[in-house]
Order: structure tokens, then sequence, then C-alpha cells
């Protein structure tokens, strides 16, 4: 299959680009940036044959299969819809889109072309969250009942030095977008409606870096979360309560247990063991430095096994617009004090009052 | 000869008094100068209860104190572009603007104020750029914070030059930090140094990540090196261990002998959780994850 990629910036290069490198089927033929040099460079980097300043003579390109958006959120939509129209398969960055009316207009015009739409919520295949997920299914917990999220995160400057995040919902869109799908894929549910309190706590940073939120699902179950990028250290760990049961996991140390009746001490030596035997084993395969870095190449090999076999994408348009719709809802939520319905936001927001996702 | 350090005791509800009779006891002089310049430390996105950053309350109270003793025509804070730190939002972020408005003092980003490149006789540095508010003539304040360093094991008054140097790669000199302090405090030798470590930072992961530390103390003389020799005694550091310290005094910056005025060391020693052991591996982790990232992203940056 053959890959053009747009965005030469850190995730590209991080991420995006080695997980190519190390898929068979895969080739990168051609990278785009507006900064020619940094295309130049990737280029040569990774020796790709061909770099553009115009990211169109990648979606023109006749020989490309597959068109991977690493560009900033408020440019994705147009870049994907282009792409699409062109026939190409996308793979694009989270979050899906800058707004819900954008993520709904990608996946009309990628149904409409027959191309396959995938977006990036890496943080699905975690080892941990893998475990968790099959916990759930497996029924080891029971009904699930309740989710509950801490997602903190320094302000990731260290991450580049661009400033484009905090236009667009802060840390919500930023490593909350990625909790936020856990969540929705943990508790396999339409979230029905959004309550959130929070906002800038600081003087005039104008976007949300702090929220406490509230998301109740069309069952019965329900999700608290807590976000932050005012903290210094990264916490990424989901709770899940059922009635038969408990997950704890941590996706820092890629960790998780069940906990059944009766806290023992055996409990605590049990789970202490296991994670140390996950930590050493990633800290050897040096999956512990990369973190969420090393999961991006699970998730595109499957997309590209889906795309041959026809199978359903490993995260789709639908589930990646839920995700937005769930983060614009809370900022809709702090801004008018109110719970969201989401499906409703959905509707007004898209222009479609008979859109159901 | 030895320097004079002041050492004294306050927490930030009542820095204003403390501060004032700190300097005065201490003599502190502007030396007849009209004009002020205080760099502060905004090098990091932490909120200042954390004790990375300046406080805004320690600024406000060194501010008031400007004002009511001395007759001045400006009062600059300053402070440069890093590659975590952007003072320009930072400086609204955290609470600054109101306390500059109610003083009259004058924010200015040594990384857009234009500057003059200069010849210099550094451990490392050769030339280096001068902002060109330091090229008037005017009373530097350096206002640094007292933290550990996972890189140079503290981070006090002489390290806060370093935030003058107005490029913002600066990252680029971690090689030869301690060198590189000493030529910054060459070209920008402070005229006073306070150091605040009424909340510092301890631990191995300082000086952005580490275990807030209520101190309750702060330090502050004309000789930058006396201070961090001080500020080291404090931390549980050998001043002679510091090398940048050493390299400041070899250059003539100042003096690592003190003579403490205010509080007695045995009093002002505080833990500040830096285990050797625990920074060693630590160090050990970071060259290893450099090294992984590196290999898998194929990136030499």
């Amino acid at each position: 299959m053959k890959i053009g990629i747009i965005g030469c910036g850190k995730i590209a290069v991080k991420a995006h680009l080695p997980s190519f490198m190390a898929i068979p089927e895969a080739e990168v033929v051609s990278v785009a940036d507006i900064d020619e040099e940094k295309a130049k460079y990737v280029a040569k980097k990774f020796g790709v044959r061909k770099y553009f300043k115009d990211y169109n003579y990648v979606i023109n390109d006749k020989e490309i299969d597959l068109v991977d958006i690493c560009t900033t959120p408020e440019t994705h939509a147009k870049i994907a819809i282009n792409a699409a129209s062109n026939g190409k398969h996308i793979l694009v960055e989270k979050p899906i889109a800058s707004n819900v009316r954008e993520a709904v207009e990608m996946i009309k015009v990628a149904k409409r072309n027959g191309v396959r739409l995938c977006v990036v919520h890496n943080f699905r295949y975690f080892s941990a969250m893998q475990g968790v997920k099959r916990s759930i299914l497996e029924g080891r917990i029971g009904n699930v009942t309740s989710i509950q999220g801490v997602c903190h995160q320094h302000f990731p400057l260290r991450w580049s030095p661009r400033t484009w995040w905090f236009n667009q919902g802060g840390v919500i869109y930023d490593i909350g977008i990625h909790m936020i799908d856990a969540i929705l894929w943990l508790a396999e549910d339409y979230p029905k409606e959004v309550y959130a309190v929070g906002g800038d706590y600081l003087n005039g940073m104008n976007c949300v870096n702090q929220a406490s939120v509230l998301i109740e699902f069309s069952g019965k179950k329900v999700a608290l979360c807590d976000f932050s990028w005012l903290t210094g250290r990264t916490i990424f760990s989901i709770w899940v309560h059922g009635t038969a049961g408990h997950i704890f996991s941590d996706m820092c140390f890629n960790h998780f247990y069940e906990a059944h009746g009766v806290p023992t001490p055996i409990d605590e030596i049990k789970n202490f063991s296991l994670k140390m035997f996950t930590f050493f084993k990633d800290l050897i395969s040096g999956r512990f430095f990369l973190s969420s870095l090393a999961y991006h190449k699970p998730l595109i090999e499957k997309f590209i096994e889906s795309i041959k076999s026809k199978e359903r994408e490993p995260v789709t348009g639908e589930e990646a617009l839920l995700a937005l719709a769930v983060a614009e809802a809370i900022v809709q939520s702090i801004n008018e004090k109110d719970k969201i319905d989401i499906m409703k936001m959905i509707q007004s927001k898209s222009g479609d009052k008979n859109l159901c996702v | 000869m030895a320097s004079k350090v002041g050492v004294s005791l306050s927490d930030y509800t009542h820095i204003g008094d403390m501060l004032e009779k700190a300097l005065n006891s201490y003599g502190f002089n502007l030396k007849g100068k009209r004009k002020v310049i205080i760099k502060v430390n905004l090098s990091e996105f932490r909120t200042p209860e954390t004790g990375v950053i300046t406080h805004p309350l320690f600024l406000d109270a060194l501010l008031k104190y400007l004002r009511k003793f001395y007759d001045l025509d400006s009062i600059y804070v300053v402070e440069s572009d890093s590659v975590v730190g952007l003072p320009d939002f930072f400086i609204r972020w955290f609470g600054f603007i109101p306390i500059l408005q109610k003083w009259g003092a004058e924010y200015i980003n040594l990384s857009k104020c234009g500057s003059v490149l200069r010849d210099i006789e550094g451990l490392h540095l050769k030339k280096i750029r001068v902002p060109e508010v330091f090229l008037d003539d005017a009373y530097f304040i350096s206002l640094s914070k007292l933290k550990t360093s996972s890189i140079t094991r503290m981070s006090c008054a002489l390290k806060n030059q370093f935030g003058c140097i107005p490029i913002r790669w600066k990252s680029k000199y971690h090689p030869w930090i301690n060198e590189v302090i000493a030529d910054a405090n060459l070209v920008f030798r402070p005229d006073f140094s306070i150091v605040d470590g009424i909340i510092g930072v301890g631990g191995v992961q300082g000086p952005s990540f580490g275990v807030p530390i209520n101190a309750r103390i702060f330090v502050y003389g004309e000789d930058p090196v006396a201070v961090d020799s001080v500020c080291a005694k404090i931390i549980g550091f050998n001043p002679s261990e510091i090398a940048y310290i050493k390299k400041s005094e070899k250059l003539g910056v100042g003096t690592t002998k003190y003579e403490l005025v205010g509080e007695s060391i045995k009093k002002i020693r505080r833990k500040f959780e830096f285990n050797r052991i625990e920074h060693l591996l630590l160090k050990i982790g970071f060259h290893l994850q450099q090294a992984y990232s590196r290999r898998y992203s194929r990136d030499s940056l």
C-alpha cells in the first residue's frame, strides 16, 4: 500500500513515519509540509522518494492509496475531504476535526466516495487498555456501572514550541480526547448527556486547562473524569467499576488489575509483581520510553488490514465524531453552566436534524 | 575577603515587612541609579505555589520596597523565551500583570527587545548577545528561586542569569551548562541577588518537576557567588561540588567566602530531598529514553 503523509511535524516524525517504516506492506512514497525545508529533511531522514510544499500534489498522486493527515486539527477536514474526493483512504490524527460540523462532513464525503476513514486514537492499543476491554467483554466485572478517568498532563510545551492547541479547547482537545475515546470505547454505550465544570483556572489563558466532567450514557452507566494541564505529572488512569468487580488501570505503567471481593495482602503482592513484570518487559522492549508513541503502529497496521479485508476500521469516523462531540459538549457545558444533550448538539451543529450516529 | 550574605525567615503573607527589614538591615543601596532591572524566573509552565517560578507576592513586595524608598524613573521586570518558557504568556496567566500595573513596572521580554553582540573572554562563550535594556546604566537585581536541579544539582542566583541570554534555544548550551552560567554572570553580573526559598523546589526532578519545599527563607547579597554558596549549604551541598559556583569564582564573578548576617546556617538548613542514587538512576533513565526515542524516530534533532 502506497502512503502519502501530509504534515511533517513532531507526531509524523516521532510516530507515524516510524510506524509505516516498520510495516512491510506499507510504503511511504511522499511527504508534504508547508515548510518545504522540513518536508525535505523528513524525506531524506526516512528515505521517502518525493516531498512537496503543497499537499495537493500528494492528494492528486495516482500512485497513492492512503493519505495520512498529521497537520493541525483545523486543517483536517479540508484535506480529508479533498483526499476522499480523489479516492484516497484516510488516516487522520486525533481529534478527527476541529468541530462536529467538519467531522460529520468528513464522514459523509468518505462514505460517498467509498473510501475508508480511520482516526488515530492509539491509546486503545496500550496492552493494559486492551486487557481492560477484554475483561469487560468477558464479563469478568459484570455489568459496567461507572468509569472514572484521570487525565493530567503538563502543558505540552516540551512536545512542540507551537501553541496552536490552546485555541482549540485546551486540555480537552489535546490529551483529553484520548481519555474521552477510551471511556466511550470501554463503556460500549452512547453518551447521552454531559455536564462539566472547570475552564481557565489561570489568568487569561482563554482555554480549558482544568475540568471535571460527568458523562451519562444511554444505558445505566456513568463516567466521571478529571482533566488538567496544570499539574506537573502525566496521569492517565481509568477505573472501571462493575456489578461483579473492579478494574484499575494506569497507562503510564501500562498496567491494569482486577479486584474482586475483600482486599487482601495477596492481592497487593500479586498486583505489584504483575506491575513490575510489565514494567521490565516494557523497559527492555523500549515501549516504556516511547509510551503512547509505541501504539501508533498496531493501529495503523490494523487499519491497513481492514482496508484489504474490507472489515471495520480500528477506530471509525463515527466513534471519533462521538469523542469530539463529547469534547465540544464539555466546553459548551462549562460556558453555559448546564448539561448538554449530545445527540441534539450533533444534530444542531451539523445542520442535519435527522442525523443519527 | 568574605562577601556579606543575608538570610531571613518569612512566609508570603509577611514578605512585605520581612523584605523591608532584611534589605534595610543589610544596607541595600541603589548607589544613585534611577533605573532598576529585575530578572525574574518564568522559565516553565508551573504555577507559583510549586516553587518553580517567581512568586507574584515576592515580586510585589520587592516593587513596593523599591517604590517606597527610592525615586526611580523606571523599573523593568525581565525574562527571556526558552524552549519551554513563554514569559509573554506566563506573566499574564500567573497573575503578574496587576502587580506590574500597581507599581508602575514594565515587563520586557529579553528575546524580543533587540540586542547587541559582544565579545567576551568566557569559559565557553566568546561572543554573547546582550539585550539592549542591559546597556542602560541600571541597577540589576536577580530575583531567583531556591531549587535543586537534575542537571546542575541546584539552581539559585547564578543560574538565573542563564535566562538573560536572549536566544530561545538555550538548551543547546546544556552540555556546557556550568561554563555558560559562569560566562553569563560575567556579562550580566547582578548588583544584588535575592533567592526566594519561601517555597523552594527539592527532590531529584528539579528545577521544574521537583517537590515543593516549604523552606520559609530568603537569601540575599551583593555577591551572587557567595549567595549561591549559602544556598548550597542550605540545600545540603558543599559549594565546592557545584561546578558553576567554582567556575564563576574562577572567572572573578565573586567569592565562595561569605560572612552570614541574619540567621545561622544551622537554623536555616533544610531537607531538600536530593537523593544522589535516585539522581544517578534518573540520569541513566533520561539518557536511555533519549537513545530509544532517537533510534525509533531516526530523529537526530
